[in-house]
C-alpha cells in the first residue's frame, strides 16, 4: 500500500497546474497556443498591414516573393499574407469559440436529462441525435450551407447544429453509468431533487470528459470550418479566413507557393497545440490521479 | 533445519513525484517447511509489499535498499536467480473478481496456468485435463466439470476464491501466499475456504502464509504471528502466545478493538491515527498514539528483541516489564 | 416504548432475466414475508450474508424500492402512502450511512459541499451547523476544503456519519458502516456512535454480517437468510441461546481471538458444510440445504415464526 500524501485543496490545485507542465508535450502544445492566441488577440497591434483586411488590392505589390518586408510573401491581389494568417487566427479561434458556446450547454443539458429521466424523454433525444450524428460532419455543414446561402454565419450555424449530438452523447452515457452510483443514490435518500442531482451531483464528475473532448473539438472545429472556407461554401474572400486564404493560392502553387504554404502550417500548429493539450487537460481534471 | 523462506532486514522505498518514501523498514520473517504463519496488520502496515517482494511482483518505482529474502536458499532479490524459484511459491489475492481474467472461461485460464508452470510441451492434453480435475477436487469445486465450462462472473464468491486456490495448487507450490483470502466473503464460506486452507497444507505439506487484518483467523489459524505496523514488525512469535499475553501495546490494542463474541472484552480503541511521519520516524513507530510511551520511545528506535523462548517484540516499555 | 417503525409481512421480489433467446425470467425473493418492529431509541441489528436480503430490507425503509406485499409502518404510517409532504418529511428524520465510504460521497465535492447538501435541499444552511457537525465527529475545521481521494477511510466515514445527522434526524439506518474499515478505525466509529445515540436520541438501524460487532452493539437483533427471518429476540439471548441452526452456524463460524469467546460458541455444529447454489422452491424450509438437522418436514412444510422464549422469535421445526 503505496502511503498517500495529503495536500488541502489550493496546495493541490497548483500541484496539479505543475503537472501539466511534467508532460513535455503538453507544454509544447500550451505555448504554441499561447504565442497564437497572443497574436491572434493583439492583431491589430503586432501586424504590420492591419490596414488591408478585408477589401483590399495593391497589385502592384502582388506576388511578393517572402521578405523582410513581407515575412510570407504576399498573394494574388496584394496583401501580406502575414497579417492575413494571424487575422485568420482570428476568425477560427473565434468560430470554435462561438460553436462550442452554442452547443455544449444545449447539448449537455439534454444529454443529462435523457440518462436521468429514461423513457420517452431518452427515446425522443436519442433518436434526434442518432440522425445528426449518422451524416459526417462536413456533408451536413455543406447542405446546410448550401440551403442558407456560404457564409461565415451560416458555418457557425450549421457546425453549432451539428456538434450539440456530440455533447448530448457523451453526457448521455456518462449520467447513465453514474446515475446508480452510490453518492448519488445518497443525494436520492437525502431528498435532493432530479434537478440538484443531475447538475450538482452527476454533472461535475464529467467535468474531465467534457474538458478533453472540447479541447480537442476546438482543432476539429477549425478543421471543418477552414474546410469550408477552402471550398468557398463557408467564409469568402475578402475575408481572411485561413481557409480561403489556401484556396486563392491553390492556382499558383507552383510559381507563389507561399500563399497557399503559409496559411497550411498555421492552420496545422493551431490544429496540433489543441491535441497536445488535450491529454494534459484530462489530467488536470481528472481529481483522483496521484 | 533451515527456514524455506527467509527475509532478513528489508527495507523498501518508493519512489513517488522524486522522493523516496519509507513503505517496509528492517522486516524480518521466517516461515519453515509446512508451517503456517499469520501476517498481521492493517491498511499501510506493509504486510502486503513484503509478500510482494518475495514474489518478485514488486512495481517498478520499489527500491530495495538493502535486506535479504531467501526461499530454499535461492536470492529471491535476483531477478534472475529467482525466476525458478518462484514457480515453486503460488500467491492468492484479497479479490477474487480482479484476480481471475473475467473473459476467458474456467478452463482456459487454468490451462494457462499450468503452461506457464510447467511448460507448455510438458505435458500431454489428457494429462493437463487429469491434473485440472485434481486440482479443482482438491480446492473443493465439486460438479468440476460444469464449473470449468463457466466464465468467472457466472460463479459466486466462494466459488471463485476456491477457483483461484486450484489455480495455485496447478503449481504445486511449496510455499503459500494467501492475501486477504477471505476479506471479500461471507462468514461461513470464510470458515470453509480458512478449513479448506489449512487442509491443504497439512495433505501436501504446503508451508501457508496467511495475510489478514481479522486476528481472529490468525488466532484460529496459524501457529506463529508477525504483527507489522507502518512498515515494520513490531511482534511476533507462537500466536497462542501473542493472543495470551500480547506484549506490544499496538498488539494489546488492537485485540481490545475487536468486538468480542461472548462480550468478555469491552470493546477499547487505540488513540489517534496512522500517519506518515510515524513511518519516516526514527524513534518508535508507534509512540504517537501509545498510552505506555516513555521519553526513550520517542527518541530511539526499538529492535526486535526475544523476550522470552518464541517470542519477540520491538518496544523498550515492555522490556522494561520483561526486565522486573 | 412506543415502535418507531412496525414492518409488516413485506416482501420483495426481483426478476431475473437469463440467457439472450431463451428469455427465462427467474423470481428472486430478495424479501419474503418478514415482519418486526423497532423501537424508539433502540439498536436494532440485521444479520444477514450475502442474499439475506438485508440490503433490499433497508432500501424499502429508505423508499428506494416499493414493498410488492405487505406494508411499512413509520411512526404509525403506512410509507407506501406518503404524498409529497410526507416524503420529505420522512426525508428529515430518516437518514442513512453506507457501507463504502469512498463510493457514497461525490469525489468532485468537498467536505463543506457533502456537509451542505442535506441542509441546503431544506433551505437550512449554515455555517455555524456545519462547524457544529464537523464537531461532532471529532473532525476539525481544516477539513472543510478537503477532498475525499485525500481523506482516510475512516475520516470518509466520519464525513459519512456527519452528513447523515446534519438534519437532526430521529433514524439512522447504517448499512456495514464499518465493513470497509480497519478494526482499530472500526472501533472508534462504533465508539462515536455510541457517544452520538448517547447525546443525540436517535433510533439506530444496524444491518451487518459481523456478528461481533451485533453483539456488543445492538439491543435486539434479526437474523436473516435468503429473504426469510430465521430468528429474532434481544442480543445478548439470542447469542448465548441461538436456536436456529443458521444462527448457531454463523456463530461457530466466527474467527475469534480468545479461548473464552470459543468456548462460548455453540456446539454440535458440523465442521465441513458445503455452501450450494440458490434453489428457492417455495415449499419446505429455506434453510434445509445447508441444515444438518434436516428431516422430511422440512422439505415440505414452510416453519412458522414463533415467539419460543421471552421475545425470541425463530423459525424451525426443531427449535
Amino acid at each position: 500500500m503505496i502511503p498517500r500524501l495529503q495536500p488541502e485543496r489550493s496546495k493541490e490545485l497548483r500541484r496539479q497546474l505543475r503537472r501539466l507542465t511534467y508532460d513535455p508535450l503538453t507544454v509544447l502544445g500550451l505555448s504554441i497556443l499561447a504565442v497564437i492566441v497572443v497574436l491572434a488577440v493583439f492583431a491589430p497591434f503586432l501586424t504590420p498591414y492591419a490596414n488591408q483586411v478585408g477589401p483590399y488590392t495593391d497589385f502592384s505589390h502582388a506576388y511578393l516573393r517572402p521578405s523582410l518586408a513581407h515575412p510570407f510573401g504576399t498573394d494574388n491581389v496584394g496583401k501580406d499574407v502575414y497579417t492575413q494568417v494571424i487575422f485568420g487566427f482570428r476568425i477560427s479561434l473565434f468560430v470554435a469559440i462561438i460553436v462550442l458556446v452554442g452547443s455544449v450547454p444545449f447539448g449537455v443539458v439534454l444529454g443529462v436529462a435523457a440518462g436521468y429521466y429514461g423513457g420517452w424523454v431518452e427515446t425522443i433525444i436519442q433518436r434526434v441525435t442518432d440522425v445528426f450524428l449518422a451524416l459526417p460532419a462536413l456533408i451536413f455543414a455543406l447542405v446546410i450551407a448550401g440551403i442558407l446561402g456560404p457564409s461565415l454565419q451560416d458555418v457557425i450555424i450549421a457546425l453549432i447544429s451539428i456538434w450539440w449530438n456530440w455533447y448530448a452523447r457523451i453526457m448521455y452515457t456518462v449520467t447513465k453509468s453514474l446515475k446508480n452510483q452510490p453518492y448519488v443514490e445518497a443525494a436520492r435518500v437525502q431528498g435532493a431533487g432530479s434537478l440538484r442531482i443531475m447538475f450538482r451531483e452527476i454533472l461535475p464528475n464529467a467535468t474531465s470528459t467534457l474538458a478533453v473532448k472540447m479541447t480537442l473539438d476546438l482543432g476539429f472545429i477549425i478543421l471543418i470550418q477552414s474546410g469550408m472556407g477552402f471550398l468557398g461554401i463557408g467564409a469568402r474572400p475578402p475575408t481572411p479566413d485561413l481557409g480561403v486564404i489556401v484556396a486563392s493560392g491553390t492556382a499558383y502553387l507552383g510559381t507563389a507557393w507561399w500563399i497557399s504554404l503559409f496559411p497550411s502550417l498555421a492552420l496545422s500548429f493551431l490544429i496540433l497545440s489543441f491535441n497536445l493539450i488535450g491529454n494534459g487537460v484530462r489530467d488536470l481534471f481528472d481529481v483522483k490521479v496521484v | 533445519m533451515t527456514a524455506l523462506l527467509e527475509v532478513d532486514g528489508l527495507n523498501l522505498k518508493i519512489r513517488s513525484e522524486g522522493s523516496l518514501l519509507p513503505v517496509l523498514h528492517d522486516v524480518t520473517l521466517t516461515v519453515d517447511r509446512s508451517e503456517v504463519v499469520a501476517l498481521v496488520g492493517e491498511t499501510g502496515s506493509g504486510k502486503t509489499i513484503t509478500a510482494r517482494t518475495v514474489m518478485g511482483l514488486l512495481p517498478k518505482s520499489a527500491v530495495v535498499e538493502s535486506g535479504r529474502v531467501t526461499f530454499d536458499s535461492t536470492n529471491m532479490l535476483d531477478g534472475k536467480k529467482a525466476s525458478e524459484a518462484v514457480k515453486r511459491i503460488a500467491m492468492i489475492f484479497q479479490n477474487p473478481m480482479s484476480s481471475i481474467n473475467p473473459l476467458f472461461k474456467v478452463s482456459r485460464q487454468m490451462e494457462d496456468v499450468l503452461t506457464w508452470a510447467k511448460g507448455s510441451r510438458a505435458l500431454e492434453n489428457s494429462e493437463k485435463k487429469a491434473q485440472i480435475r485434481k486440482a479443482l477436487e482438491d480446492a473443493r469445486c465439486y460438479d468440476n466439470g460444469r464449473i470449468l465450462d463457466m466464465y468467472p462472473f457466472q460463479l459466486s464468491g466462494g466459488m471463485r476464491q476456491r477457483v483461484m486456490i486450484a489455480m495455485a495448487l496447478l503449481r504445486t507450490p511449496e510455499l503459500l501466499i494467501a492475501d486477504e483470502p477471505t476479506t471479500a466473503l461471507d462468514v461461513t464460506t470464510q470458515r470453509e475456504i480458512l478449513n479448506l486452507l489449512l487442509e491443504l497444507s497439512r495433505r501436501e505439506r504446503m508451508s501457508l502464509i496467511l495475510i489478514t487484518h481479522n486476528l481472529g483467523i490468525a488466532h484460529e489459524s496459524s501457529a506463529r504471528t508477525y504483527v507489522m505496523y507502518a512498515g515494520r514488525v513490531v511482534e511476533h512469535g507462537r500466536t497462542s502466545e501473542i493472543f495470551a499475553n500480547p506484549m506490544h501495546p499496538y498488539t494489546e490494542g488492537l485485540i481490545e478493538s475487536i468486538p468480542s463474541l461472548d462480550r468478555s472484552r469491552s470493546m477499547g480503541s487505540i488513540q489517534g491515527e496512522i500517519s506518515q511521519s510515524d513511518r519516516e520516524t526514527t524513534a518508535c513507530c508507534f509512540s504517537s498514539r501509545c498510552p505506555y510511551a516513555i521519553a526513550r520511545c520517542r527518541s530511539e528506535e526499538p529492535k526486535l528483541k526475544e523476550l522470552m523462548p518464541g517470542q519477540s517484540v520491538a518496544c523498550f516499555v515492555a522490556e522494561e516489564k520483561a526486565r522486573n | 416504548m412506543p415502535n418507531i417503525y412496525e414492518v409488516q409481512n413485506v416482501s420483495k421480489l426481483f426478476e431475473m432475466k437469463s440467457g439472450f433467446i431463451s428469455k427465462k425470467h427467474t423470481e428472486i425473493r430478495a424479501v419474503d414475508s418478514v415482519s418486526f418492529e423497532v423501537r424508539e431509541g433502540e439498536t436494532f441489528g440485521i444479520i444477514g450474508e450475502t442474499g439475506s436480503g438485508k440490503t433490499t430490507l433497508a432500501k424499502m425503509m429508505l423508499l428506494v424500492h416499493r414493498p410488492d406485499a405487505g406494508r411499512i409502518l413509520f411512526e404509525g404510517k403506512d410509507v407506501s402512502e406518503f404524498g409529497k409532504v410526507d416524503r420529505r418529511n420522512y426525508r428529515r428524520k430518516v437518514q442513512t450511512v453506507f457501507q463504502d465510504p469512498t463510493s457514497s460521497l461525490n469525489p468532485r465535492h468537498n467536505v463543506k459541499a457533502i456537509l451542505e447538501a442535506p441542509l441546503a435541499i431544506f433551505g437550512l444552511k449554515s455555517e455555524e451547523r456545519i462547524h457544529q457537525l464537523l464537531k461532532i465527529v471529532n473532525l476539525n475545521d481544516d477539513y472543510l476544503n478537503r477532498y475525499p481521494h485525500t481523506l482516510s477511510g475512516g475520516e470518509k466515514q466520519r464525513v459519512a456519519i456527519a452528513r447523515a445527522l446534519a438534519l437532526s434526524p430521529d433514524v439512522v439506518i447504517l448499512d456495514e458502516p464499518t465493513s470497509a474499515l480497519d478494526v482499530s478505525v472500526q472501533a472508534k466509529i462504533i465508539e462515536l456512535l455510541k457517544t452520538l445515540k448517547g447525546t443525540l436520541n436517535v433510533t439506530y438501524v444496524f444491518i451487518s454480517h459481523d456478528l461481533s460487532l451485533v453483539a456488543n452493539f445492538c439491543d435486539r437483533t434479526l437474523v436473516m437468510f435468503k429473504g426469510k427471518m430465521c430468528e429474532m429476540g434481544r442480543t445478548d439471548e439470542i447469542f448465548r441461546n441461538p436456536l436456529h441452526p443458521y444462527t448457531k452456524l454463523l456463530l461457530s463460524s466466527v474467527p475469534v481471538v480468545s479461548e473464552s469467546e470459543e468456548a462460548a460458541k455453540p456446539k454440535g455444529v458440523p465442521s465441513s458444510l458445503l455452501s450450494n447454489g440458490t434453489d428457492q422452491s417455495r415449499e419446505g424450509c429455506i434453510f434445509r440445504d445447508r441444515c444438518w438437522l434436516r428431516q422430511e418436514t422440512c422439505e415440505t412444510k414452510v416453519p412458522e415464526f414463533r415467539e419460543k422464549g421471552d421475545q425470541h422469535w425463530v423459525a424451525c421445526h426443531f427449535a
